[in-house]
């Protein structure tokens, strides 16, 4: 399955998308995206802006010893009162990051798990 | 690229995100409304809210938006030339005190956080002064009811958060002097995420100077059992440890007007 493809899918298959892209976050960059409108290329820097300053704010956390923390590191949620942004990414390639943009009142946790499963799909991707 | 032109983009998006609201609801996508005729504002006070400012930004002709709840009116706002001249409530006296943006904007936000159904009718506005009055504009409006005291969005996105965090660090002000409770073990990761949100604030990007403040909110999944998150507004802030769960809850409840 192409990237397009793969971003497409998720998109359709999620209740509550509008959005879902592709970026690299040591660039700082969108890179590919699927959605259902047109989005402006500066939304999409401001996307690309938040998910690196929001994986960023992970490396100056101090964890208790022993807490349970197999997910941290793997995915962040910016959310306002009109938007839920969701930032995925998996170990083996911090830089690849899905964005996900959902509808205000929209369950996060399906658009969680779809953004990450997509994220681990690429990473297994040849 | 330029502040400037940022602004002037931001400004033509707005213009053209409203005619296409005004063009859609022409064209039929909500039935027309005869002149006097009632209609029921949706539930939920984020959408309360929205369609007021929709409805004052509409109506040119001075005009009172009289606002019923279980057959008894509850409050009327004073319209003219899409600018607000008062909001009144009816269970209590006209505020004196305060600007006229704080008063419309705290009388607006009981008018939404209202608990029941409303219906809203507009009315002939009679004894119109001949002098211009005091009035507001929407975008006034708004900047005003993002810093509103009462209600806001920061104060029900904290509410949503208090009431599961396992531990929790709040801080307000300039000079804040954060407050904490819950598992001690939680403290340094807490205060840790405090002080990144604080010195954002001190000193915020060049775009975030001009804008007004919003509530915005990070989380940050640990696993499928806890989730840290931080939610603020300019100088004010909570960072809370939460049930994975409740956490996500909590996010959705609050965009949902909860």
């Amino acid at each position: 399955m192409s990237l397009q493809h793969a971003l497409k899918d998720t998109l359709e298959r999620t209740p509550g998308l509008d959005l879902v892209a592709f970026g690299d976050l040591s660039s700082g960059v969108i890179l590919n995206t699927a959605s259902y409108e047109a989005c402006p290329r500066e939304v999409l820097d401001l996307v690309a802006e938040r998910a690196a300053s929001g994986f960023g704010a992970l490396g100056a956390l101090t964890l208790p010893e022993g807490c349970a923390r197999e997910a941290f590191g793997t995915s962040v949620i910016h959310f306002t009162e009109s938007r839920t942004e969701i930032f995925a990414r998996q170990p083996q390639a911090p830089d690849d990051v899905i964005c996900a943009l959902a509808k205000p009142g929209t369950p996060v946790l399906p658009a969680l798990r779809a953004s990450i499963g997509l994220a681990y799909h690429l990473a297994e991707t040849p | 690229m330029r502040a400037g032109d940022s602004a002037a983009r931001a400004d033509i998006s707005r213009q053209g995100d409203r005619k296409a609201a005004l063009l859609q609801r022409l064209h039929g996508a909500e039935p027309p409304r005869a002149a006097g005729a009632g209609f029921a504002l949706p539930e939920g006070a984020p959408a309360r809210l929205a369609a007021l400012l929709r409805e004052i930004d509409e109506t040119v002709l001075p005009r009172i938006l009289s606002l019923h709840c279980g057959g008894t009116e509850a409050g009327r706002i004073s319209v003219s030339h899409r600018h607000v001249i008062a909001v009144d409530l009816a269970a209590q006296p006209a505020a004196q005190s305060g600007s006229l943006a704080q008063r419309c904007a705290s009388g607006l936000t009981a008018l939404a956080e209202m608990p029941g159904s409303l219906t809203l009718r507009a009315l002939r506005r009679s004894g119109v002064p001949g002098h211009a009055e005091p009035a507001l504009s929407v975008s006034a409006l708004q900047a005003a009811l993002a810093s509103s005291p009462t209600g806001n969005a920061y104060e029900r996105l904290s509410d949503l958060l208090r009431r599961t965090a396992l531990a929790r660090l709040e801080w307000a002000g300039p000079n804040p002097r954060p407050q904490f409770s819950g598992l001690p073990d939680w403290a340094p990761a807490l205060q840790e995420l405090a002080a990144a949100s604080i010195t954002g604030a001190q000193s915020p990007a060049k775009g975030a100077q001009i804008s007004r403040p919003r509530t915005e909110g990070l989380a940050i999944p640990l696993s499928g059992q806890q989730i840290l998150i931080l939610a603020r507004l300019d100088q004010s802030g909570i960072a809370a440890l939460m049930p994975f769960a409740a956490g996500l809850e909590a996010i959705t409840a609050w965009q949902r007007g909860g």
